[in-house]
This record gives C-alpha cells, sequence and structure tokens, in this order.
C-alpha cells in the first residue's frame, strides 16, 4: 500500500477539499484541525508511512510544515 | 422569568438538553438551552444568542477544550450576566475504538453519506469483488494493520485528562474503567445514554443554582428517563471484531444490528456498504 501524498492525507483525515491544505497549513489556520483531528492524523501518518510516532512527536506536528520534519526525522519524509 | 441552564458543549450537549427537558422535577423552574460549540458562527453571537436569549441564564454547563480560548468561548463569556454559575465538563470521545479513524477523500466531497471515516475501507473502495471475497479483504488489511490498541487508549486517555484538568465534571478515570464493561459509545464522538446518564448527574449534583431538593429528585428520575433510550444512536459506527477482542469488550455481540439511520445492519454489511460508498436513502 503506497503512502499517499502528505497534503492530500491531511486533507482527507480532517474530512476537507485538499485545495484548502498548503505547506502553511497549521492547527491553527486551518478548518477542522481540532485536538481530536489532531490525533487521528498523526495515528493515520502512523497507519500509511508505517512508522510509531512518540507522544512529543504528536504533540508538537501540528503544522505541515513540523510533519514534514517529523517524517523526515523516521526518515519516510 | 424562566430560569437557564445554557450547556455550551459539542452534539453530546443536546443530549444533555434534552434530558434536562425532560426530567419532571425540572420542568417549571429550569429551562436547559444549548449552543452548538462545533457548529456555532460568529454572526450567531448577535442574533440568535444577543442579549434576549443569556438574559435568564443562572448556570451554564461548559464543555472543556484543549488550548487557548477561541473567539466563540470569548464572546460566550462577554455575554453571561453577572454572578452566572459556570460547571465544566469534559467532552467524552473513543478514537481507540475505531483504530482506523483517518484518511477518507470521499468524506469532503460528500460529508453525510458516512461521515466516520475508515481509511483501511477507503483503500479497498476501488476493488471491483464479491461481497465475501471484499470483505475477506478487508478484514486481512485490518488484521495486518492493527495498531497497539492499549497504546491508542492511552492517547485518548492523555486527551481525556487534558480536558478533566480544567473540568469539574471529570471522565478519564470512569471511562477506563467503564467501557471495557458497558457500551459508552455509537461512533468516536457519539455516546449512549451509559455514558450521557452519569455526566448528566454529575452535573446536577455540581450545580448549586439548581434547589437541592429539585436536582435530588431529578437525579432519581434520571434513570427511568434513560432506561430505554439509546443516546446519540442514529449513525452507530460497528465495532470490529478484533478490536473487540483485544481491548476485552464484554458487552460485545459479533451478530449485533447497529442502526444506521433508517436501517439495521451487522458489522459486514456496514463495512461492505461503506467501502462502496453506498446510497442508502433510495
Amino acid at each position: 500500500m503506497a503512502a499517499p501524498d502528505l497534503l492530500t492525507l491531511i486533507a482527507g483525515t480532517l474530512g476537507i477539499p485538499p485545495a484548502e491544505v498548503t505547506e502553511a497549513s497549521d492547527m491553527t489556520n486551518t478548518r477542522k484541525w481540532d485536538s481530536l483531528r489532531q490525533v487521528m492524523l498523526m495515528t493515520e501518518l502512523e497507519t500509511s508511512f508505517g512508522i510509531e510516532l512518540t507522544d512529543e512527536e504528536m504533540t508538537a506536528a501540528n503544522s505541515v510544515v513540523k510533519i514534514r520534519e517529523v517524517l523526515r526525522g523516521h526518515g519516510v519524509g | 422569568m424562566t430560569r437557564k441552564v445554557l450547556i455550551y458543549a459539542n452534539c453530546q450537549g443536546e443530549e444533555l438538553m434534552l434530558n434536562g427537558r425532560f426530567v419532571p422535577s425540572l420542568a417549571d423552574d429550569i429551562a436547559f438551552e444549548w449552543i452548538p460549540a462545533h457548529k456555532v458562527a460568529l454572526e450567531d453571537w448577535e442574533t440568535l444568542y444577543g442579549p434576549d436569549f443569556m438574559r435568564d441564564v443562572v448556570v451554564l454547563w461548559e464543555q472543556t477544550e484543549a488550548g487557548p480560548i477561541g473567539p466563540h468561548r470569548a464572546a460566550l463569556y462577554q455575554r453571561l450576566p453577572p454572578g452566572c454559575e459556570i460547571v465544566k465538563f469534559s467532552p467524552m470521545t473513543a478514537l481507540f475504538m475505531w483504530p482506523f479513524s483517518g484518511n477518507d477523500p470521499r468524506i469532503a466531497v460528500d460529508p453525510d453519506r458516512y461521515p466516520w471515516p475508515d481509511s483501511m475501507a477507503a483503500v479497498l473502495s476501488t476493488e471491483r469483488l464479491g461481497d465475501d471475497a471484499l470483505f475477506d479483504k478487508y478484514m486481512e488489511l485490518t488484521a495486518s494493520r492493527m495498531p497497539d490498541l492499549e497504546r491508542r487508549l492511552r492517547l485518548d486517555a492523555a486527551r481525556w485528562r487534558a480536558t478533566d484538568e480544567m473540568a469539574d465534571v471529570k471522565v478519564a478515570d470512569w471511562i477506563e474503567g467503564t467501557f471495557r464493561t458497558t457500551k459508552l459509545f455509537h461512533t468516536s464522538g457519539h455516546i449512549t445514554a451509559a455514558a450521557s446518564g452519569p455526566m448528566f448527574k454529575q452535573l446536577l449534583q455540581r450545580t448549586q443554582g439548581i434547589d437541592r431538593r429539585r436536582a435530588g429528585s431529578a437525579i432519581a428520575e434520571t434513570d427511568a428517563l434513560l432506561r430505554h433510550h439509546q443516546g446519540q444512536d442514529f449513525e452507530c459506527v460497528p465495532i470490529h471484531p478484533l478490536v473487540a477482542e483485544r481491548l476485552g469488550l464484554t458487552w460485545y455481540d459479533p451478530d449485533a444490528l447497529y442502526r444506521w439511520h433508517g436501517h439495521e445492519w451487522t458489522f459486514k454489511e456496514y463495512i461492505l456498504r461503506y467501502i462502496r460508498w453506498a446510497p442508502y436513502l433510495d
């Protein structure tokens, strides 16, 4: 199962159109990206990329930029 | 003047409001109103929830939320009458029981058909197989991708504890001690009467602005009120049998039928319809 494009994955998990997610998106400026969806998003990243995030990473990765950093740290970004 | 208990919460607040409206002991004393925190728009504070609406609010039952105070909550605080009592309670959510809640791009396009995502089912959405073969493939895929559910429970519990820190009525210990023996959730965000009832009673116990004798009677009436009530059951997302097994859900019935609006489906029937994004209103 190939990992999808990150922006598409984020939009699909938040339940919003892909056009609403950009490289500048984060929890404060993106519709539906609340604390509940943040957990959904982090666990979806784990499932899609076959990685396990630490609690700190799950909290810190609250923007597209930070998610990319975390994925790079796991060698999948 | 009708004194109001105002509930500021997600859709779980509607359950609490309805409970309040139908307990006989409070009927001629307290009116219950609900502001849906997840739907309110900024203009609503000037129209729907203006001074006339807020005038008689004596108690606010406020659902807590992690993070900074947003513009809606700030607008609410600004409009509360002086001396209004505030009792805070935590939301109840359970992603750990639906571990594939995640990416399904179809929801953005068609948000109301199946609003509770299953990313593994979404992966299979282009398969053209018969019922049994498609279901077997889903079971195989989800078994291979099933995460550590105790860890998922821990993640949810951390969220519960974060909102509990701000709340008078807390949920983390209660959910952790109850979910294996009692069904508390119909979806990751919708609760059963077994969850809303105890929350309602706790809120009544904590609220000084309701006459103590009436509150005590209302608490006693709540069990009868909810005896045959199923809670927020218009959409019930079935539990994956492997989730039930690994979490040790004693109430789980593998042959159970789950309500989906005007239908009742087994786990297999629901999953096949979800994978195929099948219409159900025809």
